[in-house]
């Protein structure tokens, strides 16, 4: 094949890129070690019934083939007692956004380069004018992410076996929450507390399975005693990053359940991302659509239902079969696949897949658009730029 | 060479509308321990006398949790797996007792395709060379036409020629998927068994490819055994409807027919557990409690019956029969036997009488244990209560050690505070045993 592929570099170029990403690497990371005042990272939170606020959230790994924008410009806001659902395919940027939200993003080579996250904490105060005061997570130090992480802010990961150590016991997992929580309870206390976060996921022998290692329980189990770690601090945020994904539809139903009851008698936000528009329509209150690392569309669970506006959202609920629907005619697909995430033009990146695409879609990309007073859209079709 | 010659021309008499392939009281077992001499004593039921047939050109879906041996009756069919007991018939002939090389005619007619696309390629092969190897090793065209027919299924499925010589690295899931259906089509296959094409997918892709099954499907008169924990893409592609429970046959009928009237409460419970992406649909949800069992240990009698909110007494001891309900719609559960229905009082005579003996043989272990015999001294009534409280918990005892251990427990389990202060009563005698022995 003399034809050669686009996606080939030359030594020459990966040089160039390998250069550039060190010196990238290196300016982010003497950023993050630089000591800062208090000052810095507090800033105030535009509104006061939001738990969290993700403004402009850009973050990118340098890879040796190009740099990749996972998340380019999300904004959203997660209020108070609401769960908000995140949707996307593979490779969108959802999982990148919530590990930027508690600082896990794999550095040196992933590097969130601009935006905030505004984190609306208890422990601070207004300030003169009155507004309520919050954490830049974005800015604020590692050492003092600590008191944040794993308190307030909580994550449910994917694969439960993966994230509980196969070493250990359930009981000293837990255990060791507990004494994060309050360093100076003693075995027992801590012993006690563990139980009791078992009982209260729906773990039905508390005082067994805390003796038990995780390769003795089910996966439907092991995601409870995830659960029950993620509760264990009396968090305001559970991010739960696919939390059914691994389990069979009757253990999810389960979980879901379970979920839905915490998030309800906790009086906590659920940041909820899956791929299963299913568990989304359950679950959710408010809906955010992510494509290529940017948000094309959010808005309340009814909205995004029932008047989809992009035309991805329009095709992803096509494209999936559902129970009720009838069989026999052919189902609706998405011609051609996610772009290559590397130098993505400043066009729609849906472009290429659409089918409603208008002369304008080439020439820049769409700002976010009012529709209603919940629901924005990042598409041509619906309205000229402000 | 007159081997391969006669079994090539076995088929051909077969008759038209016989289905092409029939699988009768298939059983699959898997030795889990084995004693000095090496020979088997236990086993892990996969497969559990499966029995059904696929017409040609339709499609069967196996549905099921994980663990529930739809993959290893998938494999199974395809011999992959040698059976341990049942008949595969296939196109008419009987493939269950064939050798290898009897079995090489037939590796034509039925392919696999997997479910993780990233780990079935070999990635040091280019996509021409993947799907060109079956058509080589089988003799499908002549030589020096490879080339050409790999192009050509190639197009079929989806995949530009410039891929040809490119390598499954740099395709992405949906694309590799396509070429794994490619490299199981290259060979003309009459039946193909899906194993979860496509859960590895995203949405958009997942559509493109179930698209691309039909398509290929009603093109070259396919007949598809899809295995898939997912309903909804089940309900999409096939005819017919397995319903797999541990290693059991629990619902087996028409698409249209199970999805308006599923009958057996696994069936119903499963169904209602799908999310459906409508924020304004409220389904009265069935919610399943607990998890499955382990299919080292499963329950007596309907394997389904710790989990079943209509449980009855006859299901806790007997297994169920396959009944008829409607035309190809067969249900295995005590609720649509007129037999178990006309003969309550008898079952439940039976049923005492079961649970007698399974106290009694409980008791008999327990003997063996100085802890249980001394309760059973003090609080006979509460004993015998716990014990077939236990028993009937739905994990039925293993033998040997593991029994007292379990017994304990469900014990504890059940009332902890009696159990404590009875055990605490029987330490000092216990102690005093032991002094005397001493």
């Amino acid at each position: 094949m003399a034809k050669k592929a686009s996606n080939y570099l030359t030594l020459r170029e990966s040089r160039k890129i390998i250069r550039y990403n060190l010196k990238q690497m290196k300016y982010y990371e003497k950023l993050k070690r630089r000591k800062r005042a208090a000052e810095e990272y507090t800033t105030v939170m535009r509104d006061e019934g939001n738990l969290l606020e993700i403004e402009g959230l850009k973050t990118c790994f340098f890879t040796d083939s190009g740099t990749v924008m996972s998340v380019n410009g999300v904004t959203f806001d997660v209020p108070k007692n609401k769960v908000v659902g995140v949707v996307g395919e593979s490779g969108c940027g959802k999982s990148v956004t919530s590990l930027s939200i508690m600082q896990l993003v794999q550095a040196p080579q992933g590097q969130i380069v601009d935006g905030q996250i505004r984190f609306n904490s208890e422990s601070l105060g207004r300030d003169e004018e009155g507004r309520k005061l919050a954490y830049d997570i974005v800015r604020m130090p590692t050492q003092e992410m600590y008191s944040i992480r794993g308190k307030d802010i909580t994550m449910i990961f994917q694969e439960p076996m993966t994230s509980l150590n196969p070493v250990f016991t359930i009981g000293s997992q837990l255990d060791e929450v507990a004494f994060l929580m309050n360093p100076k309870a003693t075995k027992e206390e801590a012993k006690a507390q563990s139980i009791e976060m078992l009982k209260k996921v729906g773990i039905s022998m508390p005082e067994h399975t805390y003796d038990c290692y995780p390769h003795e329980l089910s996966g439907g189990m092991r995601q409870r005693v995830m659960i029950a770690m993620a509760l264990a601090g009396n968090p305001k945020l559970i991010i739960a990053d696919e939390p059914t994904t691994a389990l069979d539809v009757t253990i999810q139903a389960q979980i879901l359940e379970l979920l839905r009851e915490l998030q309800k008698s906790q009086g906590c936000s659920i940041m909820l991302i899956t791929h299963d528009l299913g568990v989304i329509a359950e679950m959710a209150d408010e809906v955010v659509i992510m494509y290529a690392g940017r948000v094309i569309e959010r808005g309340t669970a009814q909205e995004i239902f029932h008047s989809p506006l992009h035309p991805y959202t329009v095709g992803l609920q096509k494209s999936k079969p559902l129970i009720t629907s009838k069989a026999g005619e052919p189902l609706y697909s998405i011609p051609g696949q996610v772009p290559n995430p590397i130098n993505l033009p400043d066009t729609c990146y849906f472009r290429n897949r659409c089918d409603r695409c208008v002369q304008k879609c080439g020439e820049k990309y769409p700002p976010d658009i009012r529709v209603t007073d919940t629901h924005t859209v990042a598409c041509w079709l619906y309205g000229e730029e402000e | 060479m007159s081997e391969k010659f006669e079994n090539g021309t076995a088929p051909a008499t077969g008759e038209g509308t016989a289905p092409i392939l029939r699988v009768e009281h298939l059983k699959k077992y898997f030795p889990i321990k084995r004693n000095f001499f090496g020979r088997p004593v236990a086993f892990l039921r996969a497969v559990d006398d499966v029995s059904f047939q696929v017409e040609a050109g339709s499609a069967i879906g196996i549905v099921g949790e994980s663990g529930c041996g739809k993959t290893t009756l998938g494999r199974t069919i395809l011999r992959l797996y040698e059976t341990d007991g049942g008949e595969i018939v296939f196109h008419g002939d009987n493939i269950t007792k064939l050798k290898r090389k009897g079995m090489q005619k037939y590796r034509t007619e039925m392919q696999l395709i997997f479910q993780d696309p990233y780990s079935s390629l070999s990635p040091r092969m280019t996509v021409g060379a993947i799907i060109a190897e079956g058509v080589r090793a089988h003799h499908i065209v002549p030589r020096e036409k490879v080339h050409d027919y790999v192009l050509e299924v190639m197009k079929k499925c989806g995949l530009q020629p410039q891929y040809y010589d490119r390598y499954p690295h740099e395709f992405s899931g949906g694309q590799r998927q396509r070429i794994c259906i490619a490299r199981a089509l290259a060979v003309r296959p009459k039946l193909v068994v899906c194993d979860e094409p496509v859960s590895a997918l995203d949405v958009s892709i997942q559509a493109q490819i179930i698209n691309l099954l039909k398509e290929l499907q009603t093109a070259d008169g396919l007949t598809y055994l899809f295995i898939s924990h997912d309903l909804s893409v089940v309900k999409y592609i096939s005819d017919q409807i397995m319903v797999m429970y541990l290693g059991n046959v629990m619902e087996l009928g028409g698409t249209e027919k199970i999805f308006e009237e599923p009958l057996h409460p696994y069936t119903q419970a499963l169904f209602s557990a799908v999310p459906v992406p409508n924020p304004d649909v409220k389904m009265n949800r069935i919610i399943l409690e607990g998890d499955i069992p382990s299919p080292a240990n499963p329950p007596a009698g309907c394997k389904f019956h710790t989990r079943c909110s209509r449980c009855m007494n006859a299901c806790r001891f007997l297994q169920p029969k396959y009944t008829e309900v409607g035309e190809g719609h067969f249900v295995a559960c005590h609720l649509y036997d007129k037999e178990i229905a006309a003969d309550a009082e008898r079952i439940d005579a039976e049923y005492v009488e079961w649970l007698q003996g399974q106290i009694a043989a409980a008791k008999k272990f327990a003997q063996k244990e100085p802890h249980l015999k001394e309760l059973e001294r003090m609080r006979p009534d509460l004993y015998t209560k716990w014990l077939s409280d236990a028993l009937l918990s739905g994990k039925r005892p293993l033998a040997g050690k593991k029994v007292r251990a379990h017994l304990f427990e469900e014990l504890e389990r059940m009332d902890a505070e009696e159990y404590a202060r009875v055990k605490a009563c029987e330490n000092p005698a216990k102690g005093e045993e032991e002094d005397s022995d001493a």
